[in-house]
């Protein structure tokens, strides 16, 4: 009975961090040149109405001005994002390729049915260095996983081709299994540096050029 | 404890293990779709906060359904609260009325954090929202730092029981106290409810925003209705398989009494252990948590 109670209580406590606390949704656009290299990825992240909401509060506070508010906040989540490689991570034929600071970005807030919308927007700008497009793998997640990031659907991936490849986005959704999951989590809380509970639970992107 | 010979012991613990498999057979899919749900669920919960100025009666009714639901779907999924009460449960002494009284004390606790937290130290103290929550991660820690504290006060205690009673040889059986047992049973509703609910804080954070802070703080303690009820029925459900499992044991063999009291506090003692072990982990795990994430 011992036994079988430390096997009940053991599963508990492993998943009982597994708790996404906001949420955004993911664009992603790919820009193909026509050197079949992969010259920018653009990125849009939307945050959900409650952090939005709770983030502009706060902002509207600080700040004089909106305009402002947003300049100012949207150059803080890039220094910081740029230390967490901004939760992106691209691989070409195997290689992983960390994003350079982004060329560009922008945070602004979208009206959408009638709920004020942060909207963060980054241009990685990749041209300087030759990176030609085969197995191309992309996934964008926080591996702590307070904040669940996921494309709706395969159209949130977009590929601008100047090429004369013919490129094909795929959306992979994650599959974790039990064993996978009580893995991460352990390494989790013994070794920050590891990815946890989010990486299990990021889609992949795959874009497939012929 | 041979208790496999048991055909009752078998009984109650065949449901169990078909239970397991077919819960790991999808549970990728249904981790997946609880995320989903979550985020739809807050959506709704979102757009009913907004509209609720426009028609108090029926968009607040079911403003307050949703919030109900809300706290029976979030109590239903993993936490460390269940955790903790589960092993509690399971392996100390008390019985159903007490476990319910426990599940509700905790849920209203966590009810009254939330409206305490963003009442007094955002909107009196006028503290920033984030830095609100980020104070409420911090209440978190000092939760499961009581569980910590818990356990290795279970295990001292049943540590010490254990030694007396095997040298006192007599068939005197040590017991808990009720004034113990109300202590024990503090700390666990300390321990389960001083951690606010993060869907509690953007339900009260929203309401406030869209000023209709007074429908915030219902939906917060009708969400602690729903909590408390999923957590009585979780807290029934192993008080029972407990008392059924322990009886199967005890009818599969002819303990002396005193035997008996002696398992039960060996069982005392590996509760203990087990929730030193998860507060420790979650203790960790939440510290790792706290440190500086880019988007809070």
């Amino acid at each position: 009975m011992k036994r079988l109670l430390l096997m009940v209580c053991c599963l508990w406590p492993t998943t009982a961090l597994l708790h996404p606390h906001s949420w955004i949704n993911l664009t992603t656009d790919f820009v193909i040149d026509d050197q079949e290299q992969l010259a920018q990825v653009r990125q849009r992240w939307i945050f959900d109405e409650f952090y939005s909401a709770m983030m502009l509060a706060d902002l509207d506070r600080e700040y004089p001005t909106r305009e402002l508010a947003l300049l100012a906040h949207g150059n803080d989540m890039i220094a910081s994002l740029s230390q967490h490689g901004f939760f992106s991570h691209l691989v070409l034929a195997q290689n992983q390729h960390a994003l350079p600071s982004p060329a560009e970005h922008q945070l602004s807030v979208v009206t959408t049915q009638e709920a004020d919308m942060l909207v963060l927007e980054m241009v990685f700008d990749l041209s300087s260095t030759p990176l030609p497009v085969s197995e191309l793998s992309w996934q964008v997640y926080d591996p702590t996983y307070y904040v669940s990031m996921r494309h709706d659907d395969v159209e949130r991936i977009r590929i601008h081709n100047r090429s004369s490849l013919e490129c094909m986005p795929n959306l992979i959704e994650p599959n974790p299994t039990e064993e996978q999951m009580n893995y991460a989590s352990s390494l989790d809380q013994t070794q920050k540096d590891t990815d946890g509970l989010g990486r299990l639970f990021a889609q992949k992107v795959i874009v497939q050029c012929v | 404890m041979r208790i496999a010979t048991s055909p009752r012991f078998w009984v109650i613990l065949l449901p169990l293990v078909l239970a397991a498999a077919l819960l790991s057979w999808v549970w990728s899919d249904l981790m997946l779709s609880i995320v989903t749900w979550q985020q739809a669920l807050h959506e709704r919960l979102a757009d009913h906060i907004k509209e609720v100025r426009n028609a108090p009666w029926t968009v607040g009714g079911s403003l307050m359904a949703l919030s109900f639901f809300y706290g029976v779907f979030h109590a239903a999924g993993p936490g460390h609260g269940k955790a903790v009460l589960i092993t509690y449960l399971a392996t100390q002494k008390e019985n159903i009325r007490q476990s319910v009284t426990i599940a509700i004390f905790a849920a209203l606790l966590q009810a009254m954090v939330a409206v305490g937290l963003i009442s007094v130290v955002a909107l009196m103290l006028g503290w920033t929202f984030r830095d609100t929550q980020a104070l409420g991660t911090q209440v978190q820690l000092g939760s499961y730092a009581l569980v910590i504290f818990l356990g290795l006060y279970i295990f001292i205690h049943t540590l010490n029981q254990l030694w007396q009673s095997r040298h006192a040889h007599c068939h005197h059986t040590p017991q808990v106290t009720s004034r113990l047992r109300l202590k024990q049973a503090t700390a666990l509703v300390f321990s389960m409810g001083l951690r606010p609910c993060s869907g509690a804080l953007l339900v009260l954070i929203y309401a406030h925003l869209v000023g209709v802070y007074a429908f915030g703080v219902a939906a917060t303690f009708v969400m602690a209705i729903g909590t408390a009820l999923t957590v009585s029925v979780l807290a029934i459900v192993s008080v029972l398989l407990r008392d059924r499992l322990q009886a199967a044991s005890d009818s599969s063999h002819h303990h002396h009494h005193h035997h008996t009291s002696t398992t039960s506090l060996w069982i005392r003692l590996s509760g203990g252990t087990i929730l030193l072990a998860l507060g420790i982990g979650l203790f960790m795990a939440g510290w790792g948590i706290n440190q500086n994430h880019p988007l809070l």
